[in-house]
């Protein structure tokens, strides 16, 4: 159980990165 | 002597510098090197299998997007090796399956060029574990922080295509970390570092006891460990370990790999902007701040424990405590503090065991996170304090703030500043919640101001990807594994984002000319603001911390 918790944390913090990532490129295409 | 020692040692390690950060230019720049007419091959073999096209050039977010995937999928993989590493492949000791909180730990560690350990290596990894999962890392995790300081300073140089990640990451893996960690690692082995795959010896000491000689593939992790400023250890000694540091030729071998990529790195950006004046400018204040911590290092080492001296012991040699004989006050203080410079966390001492002004020189290297740093990534926060230092003089003395010809817009600063805040922001909020809840306060061993040190440190190591620890913190519990995870996490992603983001933002504008009302970049002017601005920031953000830690310490004793 404790591994699909961690497993799952992992790939949700790649998630919230690539989301990151569109939000960093919203602030920069801003004029 | 000691201090001939230390300047000896840093002039190696520029002059290093100079050759090394030339070569990492022209595998940048896929210039011609004597390795191409093998590496060319191999590299060739590993894209036809990869399905790799290595002529395809990406914009920013689509090599942080290929970043992300590529770090993704290994995390899995090592993950589930650490967790059944217990099966008899490259076993002998028979090691059992890492814990859950510890395997989460320890993956993340790994993958963000952290290797901070909460486990003991000796007894909690098997040798394949060691190879397939810490030291491949080693070199994945290095390779993935050099490429993206390479296709960063493609965008400051202007191009709106930074490179391939994936292509990057395999010409950095084979020509720069490989070559190098090849004859690193023989070197060890002729000074009796072990490269083995045979199980532990047990023999009979002297007084007829039976004792464990832990051996194992060091050599070739050891190598890399240095040279992508990695750090973790194969033994929980790490380098004041006499089987991965035996001798003091080895110490003075792993002060200057741990230190050299970084060093040439800014080297190589000199070569790449073809502005060799600015590389030496950004060099120099990092080279200011270094000199600085191991003038401060040392001197509190030399001077003793005033304790120990009040009940008679003699400090003739300084604070011996936690440090190795055969590498004295000197070389280890070097060590400490080149070490934090960096990220790498690799330790000849216990940091545990400095004086509380010894012990705030590698708090502070990786508070300010900016000299030299970790391979790519640390070099790239000192350019995002070179943006801030160009916005703030240009606020004083009212010109438009220009950094490499491009504009520096209120956009750009909003990101440099969310970087700025995030590092102390997962300091100082997860050293907070640390002190306010039972299970931080559990790790403590020494209650007082060195206990708040000892979370402190252990925060600020996570969140600048060092890895070194204030060993006394008892940190393989849940609660530390996980905190310690998300902030490593965090610490090394966040920050690579921002900063390929601002030097895309930057590739997309027009060059301006450089006029009588720009303000230089690459002279001893700037080279002095950004030291200050450097100091100004880390301290405003970080000094009422070291005041409660290691001052009040200092001032206790």
């Amino acid at each position: 159980m404790l591994d699909v918790v961690f497993l799952a944390l992992i790939a949700l913090g790649f998630l919230f990165l690539r989301y990151f990532a569109n939000w960093c490129e919203k602030v920069i295409s801003k004029k | 002597m000691e201090i001939l020692q230390i300047a000896i040692i840093l002039i190696v390690f520029v002059l290093l510098c100079v050759p090394i950060g030339k070569y990492m230019y022209k595998v940048a720049e896929h210039k011609k090197t004597f390795l191409d007419p093998v590496l060319d091959k191999v590299d060739n073999f590993i894209y036809k299998i990869s399905g790799i096209h290595k002529d395809e050039e990406m914009g920013w977010k689509q090599y942080i997007l290929a970043l992300l995937m590529c770090n993704a999928i290994p995390t899995f993989i090592g993950y589930i090796i650490l967790r059944i590493q217990s099966i008899s492949i490259f076993n002998p000791n028979h090691i059992k399956g890492m814990e859950q909180g510890l395997t989460f730990n320890t993956i993340i560690s790994f993958l963000t060029n952290t290797n901070l350990q909460d486990y003991g290596g000796e007894s909690g990894v098997s040798y394949l574990s060691q190879m397939t999962v810490m030291t491949f890392f080693m070199f994945f995790a290095a390779a993935t922080g050099i490429s993206v300081a390479l296709a960063f300073i493609r965008a400051l140089a202007g191009k709106k295509k930074v490179g391939n990640f994936y292509v990057d990451l395999v010409r950095v893996i084979t020509r720069i970390l490989l070559p190098f960690s090849i004859i690193v690692a023989v070197f060890y082995i002729s000074q009796g570092v072990p490269q083995t795959l045979s199980a532990n010896k047990t023999v009979t000491t002297i007084e007829g006891k039976l004792q464990d000689i832990p051996l194992g593939p060091v050599a070739s992790l050891e190598s890399i460990k240095l040279i992508g400023t990695n750090g973790g250890g194969f033994f929980s000694a790490n380098s004041a370990h006499p089987f991965e540091n035996p001798t003091p030729l080895t110490n003075t071998v792993q002060i200057i790999t741990l230190i050299v990529l970084a060093g040439s790195m800014v080297v190589c950006f000199g070569h790449m902007i073809k502005k060799k004046k600015q590389a030496i400018a950004i060099f120099a204040a990092m080279m200011v701040l270094l000199l600085a911590g191991v003038a401060v290092c040392y001197s509190a080492e030399k001077a003793g424990n005033p304790v120990l001296a009040r009940v008679g012991l003699s400090q003739a040699m300084g604070n011996m405590e936690g440090k190795e004989m055969r590498f004295g006050v000197g070389s280890t203080s070097l060590f400490t503090t080149v070490t934090t410079d960096t990220s790498c966390g690799a330790v000849d001492t216990m940091h545990d065991s400095l004086t509380p002004i010894g012990g705030t020189v590698p708090l502070i290297n990786m508070m300010l996170n900016v000299i030299f740093g970790g391979v790519g990534v640390g070099f790239m926060n000192m350019i995002m304090y070179a943006i801030l230092t160009v916005f703030l003089c240009g606020l004083m003395v009212g010109r438009t703030p220009e950094f490499l010809t491009k504009k520096i817009e209120g956009k750009e600063i909003k990101l440099v500043a969310f970087a700025i805040i995030i590092h102390p922001f997962l300091i100082l909020m997860s050293t907070a919640i640390a002190l306010s809840t039972k299970q931080g306060l559990a790790g403590i061993s020494n209650p007082g101001f060195h206990g708040l040190t000892q979370i402190l440190y252990q925060f600020t190591s996570s969140a600048a990807n060092n890895g070194s620890g204030f060993e006394g913190l008892g940190d393989n519990t849940m609660f530390w594994n996980t905190s310690a995870g998300i902030v490593m996490f965090l610490g090394r992603y966040l920050s690579i984002i921002i900063l390929l983001a601002v030097a895309g933002s930057l590739a997309a504008k027009k060059s301006v000319p450089v006029s009588s009302g720009t303000f230089r970049t690459d002279n001893t002017v700037f080279t002095v603001t950004l030291i200050v601005i450097v100091i100004i920031i880390g301290a405003l953000t970080f000094l009422p911390a070291v005041a409660l830690g290691p001052i009040s310490e200092y001032l206790t004793l």
